[in-house]
């Protein structure tokens, strides 16, 4: 079981750390590899085509910002999931966003905006196969409810309904 | 959880009390101490919690493993008077805990395999071979002790020299405590594996009675004191990348970790499915090592327990 995080440029390294922290958190182990689908294609088939091939359940997650070639080029050449996760970016108001939401027939990417939300999707995916993997998200899942509780508690004066 | 349900905490009017993390222990009138495993489980060394039948399954297949083990080295136990009690010798205890460790492997610092893949190749004054694989056999097993620390500081590795060089145990007594930690462990291996577990690493502490023999005390093989993974599930995970499947505390320190726990600040609640897992897996550990059925004892657990002991407490 692994989650293959795949970015465009080492730019994105920042991004990527938040994806892997997550993960981290839910024991997942993450590999990271660096391809651009613009530059390098073969270099990204390559990958794919290695990550693919092993036995082991796989979630493979893109990172790739500006124009996301990567997540289609991705999920048209494996037949592991494939969840798109663009960094963030203000540039053009945000619309570099739609070139991972827009993808031809046949070429089905995921897409979860918040590098925490990518990880979780992928985990609760390998959690399928996984009844250790499904009690720590379950964990996971708590804690952020809890935190939302005690917070409403603490302005009521500590009473937790 | 029906709190009658789970032995959290245990009043006895018995003199020179003390409270550990999991036991609770007395001495009684006849100079012998009590020992209560409770139902608490701790982890990152703090209680997080209750798990249904853990005290009992801890007390009843530590009291198991030390009726086979007597012929190794001699122990402290005197009788199981309750499912969840002991009454063991007053023996006195030796200031080091003594790991033994079968396999490459662990998450923290002070473990082994993120040391051997970091590239070090001497632990805890063993030398060990390149090409080991991730939880795979080490070539033997190896005692890594630590130091009893005690007012709440954390213990301290040890090689096995520094055991004699810091003055922690006599050099004839320590070379005694090695053979019969090996011994423990290969019989501990033989046992488990023919329940279809992996003893991984386990942690003996041993004592002097009070003639002045060794003695075997606190607990042997538990879920709490080893790491017993599932044979059946354990080539295909290491294969897919992952831990062995664990029948102890493990799935309850990963799931804290998801939570988003290391070590300090409030323990986060865990979600009760956590916790019933735990109490399953260590049902299933004791029923399938012992070859027993795990039958649960009466409860309320403290009263039954107050009441098993009225003989010997003298009321």
């Amino acid at each position: 079981m692994r989650v293959v995080i795949l970015s465009g440029s080492p730019r994105d390294s920042g991004w990527v750390d938040q994806i892997a922290a997550v993960l981290d958190r839910l024991d997942v182990p993450v590999v990271r590899r660096v391809g651009s689908a613009h530059r390098v294609p073969e270099h990204v088939l390559g990958l794919l085509r290695q990550y693919d091939a092993e036995p082991q359940p796989t979630v493979f997650i893109t990172v790739a910002g500006m124009s996301d070639a990567l997540s289609g080029l991705t999920d048209a050449n494996v037949v592991s999931p494939v969840i798109a996760c663009p960094p963030r970016s203000d540039a053009f108001a945000g619309l570099d966003v739609l070139s991972s939401l827009r993808t031809p027939p046949g070429v089905a990417p995921i897409v979860a905006l918040e590098p925490g939300n990518a990880a979780l999707a992928a985990a609760k995916i390998l959690g399928l196969h996984d009844a250790d993997l499904r009690l720590r998200i379950s964990a996971y899942q708590v804690e952020m409810a809890n935190r939302v509780l005690e917070a409403d508690a603490e302005l009521t004066g500590g009473v937790r309904a | 959880m029906d709190s009658r349900a789970v032995l959290e905490t245990l009043d006895l009017d018995l003199p020179d009390h003390h409270s550990g993390k999991v036991r609770e222990s007395w001495r009684l009138p006849t100079g012998q101490r009590l020992l209560v495993t409770t139902d608490r489980i701790s982890a990152f060394d703090r209680v997080i919690g209750t798990v249904e039948h853990k005290g009992q399954v801890l007390n009843q297949l530590s009291a198991w493993w030390f009726a086979r083990t007597s012929d190794i080295v001699a122990n402290h136990v005197i009788s199981v008077p309750d499912p969840n009690a002991l009454v063991a010798v007053d023996a006195n205890p030796l200031p080091v805990e003594v790991v033994v460790r079968g396999r490459l492997t662990g998450s923290t610092s002070t473990s082994l395999l993120p040391r051997y893949e970091a590239g070090e190749r001497v632990l805890y004054g063993h030398r060990l071979p390149e090409g080991l694989t991730a939880h795979g056999p080490l070539p033997e097993p190896m005692i890594t002790p630590t130091t009893k620390e005690t007012g709440g500081a954390h213990d301290r590795p040890v090689t096995i020299d520094e055991v004699v060089e810091l003055g922690l145990v006599e050099p004839g007594l320590w070379t005694q405590v090695q053979k019969a930690a090996i011994d423990l462990f290969a019989r501990g291996t033989e046992i488990a594996a023919a329940a279809g577990f992996v003893l991984a690493d386990t942690k003996y502490e041993f004592g002097l009675g009070p003639d002045g023999e060794l003695l075997l005390i606190d607990e042997v093989h538990t879920p709490d004191s080893s790491r017993f993974w599932a044979v059946d599930s354990m080539d295909d995970r290491i294969r897919a990348g992952l831990a062995p499947e664990s029948y102890d505390k493990e799935p309850v320190r990963l799931a804290l970790k998801a939570a988003g726990y290391s070590g300090s600040g409030p323990v986060p609640h865990l979600p009760e499915a956590v916790l019933a897992d735990t109490s399953a897996r260590y049902v299933e550990l004791y029923e399938r090592l012992t070859g027993l059925a795990f039958e649960p004892g009466e409860r309320p657990i403290a009263d039954r327990i107050a009441a098993n002991l009225a003989p010997l407490a003298g009321q």
